[in-house]
């Protein structure tokens, strides 16, 4: 870990992502690894159980979400919920699989087993090898959710290696994201009871995708006077409310300034 | 290191002649062993399901993993999918994956 504290910010966010990004990831120092160029700890990934191994205090799964497959490990809870001392347990972890592998095959289908579900987790290394240890396993029960997280990391991806950063600046290279290609209806989910975290990843997507088109329509504007709210509002078909909310954010942030008053803006660039 | 299986559609179908996918779409009728998935993007494919035929769908919406070969689908498993699938996003989340091959192949 660098002594950069955005760096830090950065690892602790939950990266969506794929196994096959996982297995291309290289390893950086303080035991965490980068991918598209970005530290990554906290990672989030959708897939199938193909593969159930209980231990005493440990059940394996192997995760295949049509990139990859991947093993995990989830650490189980003793009486008082805490996580069992993870060393302590890895001391015993080779003289009880082979013991656990033929007891537990025979025990009662692990629920997860052929399901799609929902992993939140930490990727690091161990024993020079990556390790994937799980803090959450959900099923799936939307399947829109299978859909949500591989956009969701496509956009991440997009983002990072055209060096669009998690707060959404962009470098001094010209950003080339394909936003205008992730056109995700907002009706989603048509039925009633839906996944609210479904539709809040939606919004989040679309959010980002249009703080990216404002930047770019205001740093190609070359006049003194820049471009104003009501031209960003008409050309990105958004209200002058949501554009307002984006411009503000980008002042805060230094990369526009205002220029003959407060609805005309352009880039410090 | 695993082979992926990836998510494609009836559009995408002569690329993947012979290996091992993912195709999700809506159950169709049945011809003896044989199941017609009415794919995302309004495709019909024939599912060869003699391998897998203890295990019944359990949704009217499914992802079969099989082989295509010779315009069949050989099923290897299937997953159960919700019933308010939105086969349009999807449909996109295919295409982009086809854009960004890198992170899915």
């Amino acid at each position: 870990m660098t002594n950069n504290p955005n760096e830090n910010v950065i690892v602790r966010t939950i990266t969506p992502l794929t196994i096959r990004q996982i297995q291309l990831s290289t390893e950086s120092e303080g035991n965490t690894f980068k991918i598209d160029k970005e530290f990554v700890m906290n990672v989030s990934l959708v897939g199938t159980v193909i593969k159930v191994i209980n231990g005493n205090t440990y059940t394996n799964y192997t995760i295949d979400d049509g990139t990859g497959q991947l093993k995990i490990r989830e650490f189980k809870r003793n009486k008082q919920n805490n996580m069992i001392d993870q060393e302590e347990q890895e001391q015993e972890q080779e003289q009880e699989q082979v013991n656990e592998e033929k007891k537990k095959s025979e025990q009662i289908q692990n629920p997860f087993e052929n399901k799609y579900v929902r992993i939140i987790g930490n990727l690091k290394a161990y024993k020079k090898q990556k390790s994937f240890s799980v803090n959450k396993i959900m099923e799936i029960t939307d399947s829109n959710q299978i859909t949500t997280h591989f956009l969701e990391a496509i956009l991440v991806h997009i983002q990072r290696i055209n060096g669009v950063s998690n707060q959404g600046q962009t470098t001094s290279q010209e950003s080339q994201i394909k936003e205008e290609k992730i056109e995700i209806k907002k009706e989603t989910n048509k039925n009633k009871n839906n996944n609210i975290i479904t539709q809040q990843n939606t919004d989040h997507i679309l959010g980002l995708a249009l703080k990216d088109k404002a930047l770019r329509l205001i740093s190609s504007n070359q006049t003194s006077s820049g471009i104003s709210l009501q031209e960003l509002s008409k050309k990105l078909k958004s209200t002058e409310e949501e554009i307002r909310e984006i411009v503000d954010f980008f002042l805060d942030q230094g990369q526009i300034y205002i220029t003959i008053d407060d609805e005309h803006f352009r880039s410090t660039d | 290191m695993s082979s992926a299986t990836p998510r494609i559609n009836f559009k995408y179908l002569s690329q993947f002649e012979g290996k091992t996918v993912r195709i999700a779409g809506k159950v169709g009728e049945k011809q003896g062993n044989n199941v017609i998935l009415h794919t995302t993007d309004n495709g019909q494919v024939i599912v060869d399901r003699s391998q897998n035929l203890k295990k019944s769908y359990e949704t009217n919406n499914v992802e079969v993993l099989g082989v295509w070969k010779n315009n069949q689908l050989s099923e290897l498993t299937f997953f159960n999918l919700s019933d308010n699938f939105d086969f349009d996003t999807y449909n996109q989340m295919i295409d982009l994956s086809m854009e960004h091959k890198e992170i899915f192949m």
